[in-house]
């Protein structure tokens, strides 16, 4: 009969390196409490403490008489009265002949009993169970809110999510639905977030950019996060906020002093014409814009109050320069009070714009200190910000295009919402 | 002349929400666009003007847009809908403005065709959102459900004021729910998404001789027979709940389903 015990025990020795919670779930029902069975001749098991997901065990063992060579506990959530081997999971604890035992579980399972045993095997390979302890971890739903539309433009808009409370269940996935009726649902446009922030100033915070929406024009919006508890999935709905598009920006520009060459002009109008588009869509800014040719400009540049110059470098005749100088007439690195937001951004609209705009919820912007004049990321300083290879966030994805151009125009309407002084 | 006479009762009367009543008008300073303004029409909304500058615009008194600016919500128990322009009639709703306005004033400007009739609760509709009518605050009768401005939902009180046009939610029950959120709830894929008379979210599972029904919290769920006939009324508590039925067919929030 020992031998038989020895050779049981020597399995699922073996067996211990590939236990997994593979126990089907149990259909028992009953309430949260935990019951405990106290036969503590031997051994007595008890739960010590429940952090969600982990669960602490003690066991007292009264070795009297007895010499014990290994002690564990034993645990399943199909078997009410859990033994080594089975659909059981047992785990080994030491050698060293200490009458109190303890150790951690973690749980895989929620709103479901977990039984627990403890036991002690005997130098005569006899393996003694103690009574049985029972627990349920209740399941905590997420808890999501839709947060306030504070950067929304003609035909564009970031809207915001963020997580009171993640809950103890697997979260599958979050992000932002809208529609024009009330109460939108995933039926409905929506586009899934990627992260969530890891800092302290913006944890749980998550949103969506939604581009191409009609200018002055209701929306709902909703935050949406999919679970999963025991194998069932399911979707919640934060609460219905309503937005409007905007009537967009007021920018128009006229020519100051022009180049003379018809085919510079036109690639300068073009560039012009072009950020207009970006500037009047995707910010609500006015601005009144004079554009000059002058040859003695290295680059471009352009003042506060509008004053433009473009110079003879037709690399720089170019939208995302004109966009890059427009932002300036707007008060990056102008405004009397540029270096008082800090580095980085100490404002909520422009750092949750950026992160969203790039889908990284740990990006923030920099530039705004003492005798720097420029912003970043998102801020065109650089041609290959746009073009060649583009703008990458901290997670490799990289954005190019015209979607850049839209970041700057979003990026420059996110400042000035956040109290960045214009020159009107 | 008895007119006037309202109309001054009206003039004298202050909100705790930072609205303020005069003649034929309601005043909200300061929008709260996360909140949203529990009201008594004390006539036809005719229009609402607001003041202040959003999106680099600035609005003097301008009319704004139903539809665009703002929308109202009725109580339809157990759910809040949203309303159409031709129903801003006298009565009580949920005035909601975009997040545009926000800390703008608003002025709400109503007719003078003052219904102050309110719905009383029954076994079918044990919640019903009702007004004072009164130019002064009162104090309802026992238990009520008052709009908190903080946590921008419904939670239950009692010998609390209410000021003057504020809509709240009364009940005849005798326990009533803690909190009411302004919701629809969600949609659930692969569970039957269901209602408790309160509008807490509840997920339904057919079983033999019964249902589990998973609750958000704790409420109250009625379940008919497919006659109409009340079968049970069932207090819910949060999790899953085991309810014991007979075999047959059965409707619970206008979603029928089978016990074999």
């Amino acid at each position: 009969m020992r031998k038989i015990y020895f050779a049981f025990v020597t399995i699922a020795l073996f067996a211990i390196a590939g236990c997994s919670q593979s126990d089907e779930l149990s259909t028992d029902g009953g309430t949260s409490t935990r019951t405990i069975k106290y036969d503590n001749s031997i051994i007595h098991v008890t739960v010590d403490s429940i952090v969600s997901p982990t669960v602490t065990l003690r066991a007292f063992v009264k070795s009297e008489g007895l010499t014990i060579n290994k002690r564990g506990f034993v645990w399943s959530i199909k078997n009410k009265t859990p033994a080594i081997g089975g659909k059981s999971v047992f785990r080994l604890l030491d050698f060293t002949g200490k009458d109190t035992i303890s150790n951690t579980l973690n749980t895989t399972y929620v709103d479901t009993y977990y039984y627990v045993r403890g036991y002690a095997i005997t130098n005569t390979a006899d393996t003694i169970y103690s009574d049985i302890d029972s627990f349920m971890i209740s399941s905590i739903k997420p808890q999501i809110e839709t947060m306030p539309v504070t950067n929304r433009v003609r035909i564009a808009a970031i809207l915001l999510g963020r997580f009171i409370n993640q809950g103890n269940v697997t979260i599958n996935g979050f992000g932002i639905c809208i529609n024009r009726k009330g109460y939108p649902t995933m039926s409905d446009q929506y586009i899934a977030a990627i992260d969530t922030a890891s800092d302290t100033n913006y944890k749980g915070q998550f949103g969506a950019f939604f581009d191409n929406l009609t200018a002055n024009t209701m929306y709902h919006v909703r935050a949406y996060c999919i679970y999963t508890v025991n194998n069932q999935k399911d979707t919640i709905y934060a609460n219905d906020r309503i937005f409007k598009t905007t009537f967009g920006g007021d920018v128009r520009w006229t020519w100051g002093d022009r180049s003379g060459d018809a085919t510079v002009d036109a690639r300068i109008t073009q560039a012009m014409d072009s950020a207009l588009y970006y500037y009047n869509n995707y910010s609500n800014l006015y601005h009144r814009v004079t554009v000059n040719y002058n040859s003695g400009v290295p680059t471009a540049d352009c003042t506060l109050s509008g004053w433009m110059r473009f110079g003879a470098v037709a690399t720089y005749q170019w939208v995302g320069t004109a966009q890059h100088e427009m932002s300036h007439a707007m008060g990056v690195g102008t405004a009397w009070n540029w270096s008082s937001f800090g580095d980085p951004w100490s404002k909520p609209i422009a750092t949750q714009s950026i992160r969203v705009l790039l889908k990284d919820m740990t990006q923030n912007i920099h530039g705004a200190y003492s005798g720097q004049i420029h912003f970043w990321p998102g801020g065109i300083n650089y041609r290959n910000e746009v073009e060649n290879p583009g703008t990458s966030n901290t997670k490799g994805v990289v954005f190019s295009g015209v979607y850049m151009l839209k970041v700057n125009a979003m990026m420059c309407n996110a400042l000035r919402e956040d109290g960045l002084a214009s020159y009107y | 002349m008895k007119k006037s006479l309202l109309y001054i009762l009206i003039a004298i009367t202050v909100l705790s929400l930072p609205v303020s009543v005069k003649a034929g008008t309601k005043s909200i300073s300061s929008l709260n666009s996360s909140q949203l303004y529990p009201l008594w029409f004390p006539g036809t909304l005719n229009y609402i003007r607001v003041t202040g500058t959003t999106d680099r615009r600035t609005y003097s008194s301008e009319k704004i847009t139903y539809g665009i600016d703002y929308v109202v919500l009725k109580y339809n128990y157990p759910r809040f809908n949203y309303v159409d322009s031709t129903e801003l009639k006298s009565g009580c709703y949920l005035v909601q403005f975009v997040d545009n306005f926000n800390g703008l004033t608003a002025a709400l400007w109503f007719g003078t065709d003052a219904d102050s009739t309110m719905e009383t609760p029954t076994a079918e509709k044990p919640y019903v959102l009702v007004g004072n009518t009164s130019s002064n605050p009162i104090t309802p009768e026992g238990k009520f459900l008052k709009y908190s401005t903080t946590d921008y939902k419904f939670l239950a009180t009692s010998g609390e004021t209410v000021s003057a046009y504020e809509a709240y939610i009364t009940t005849n029950v005798s326990n009533p729910v803690s909190q009411i959120v302004v919701s629809d709830g969600g949609i659930t894929n692969g569970i039957r998404r269901i209602y408790g008379t309160d509008g807490t979210r509840l997920s339904i599972c057919t079983s033999s001789g019964g249902v589990t029904i998973y609750s958000a919290a704790k409420t109250l769920l009625t379940i008919y027979s497919v006659n109409g006939q009340t079968a049970k009324t069932v207090e819910l508590t949060e999790g899953p709940n085991t309810i014991r039925l007979p075999r047959g067919l059965y409707i619970a929030d206008g979603k029928k389903f089978i016990v074999k």
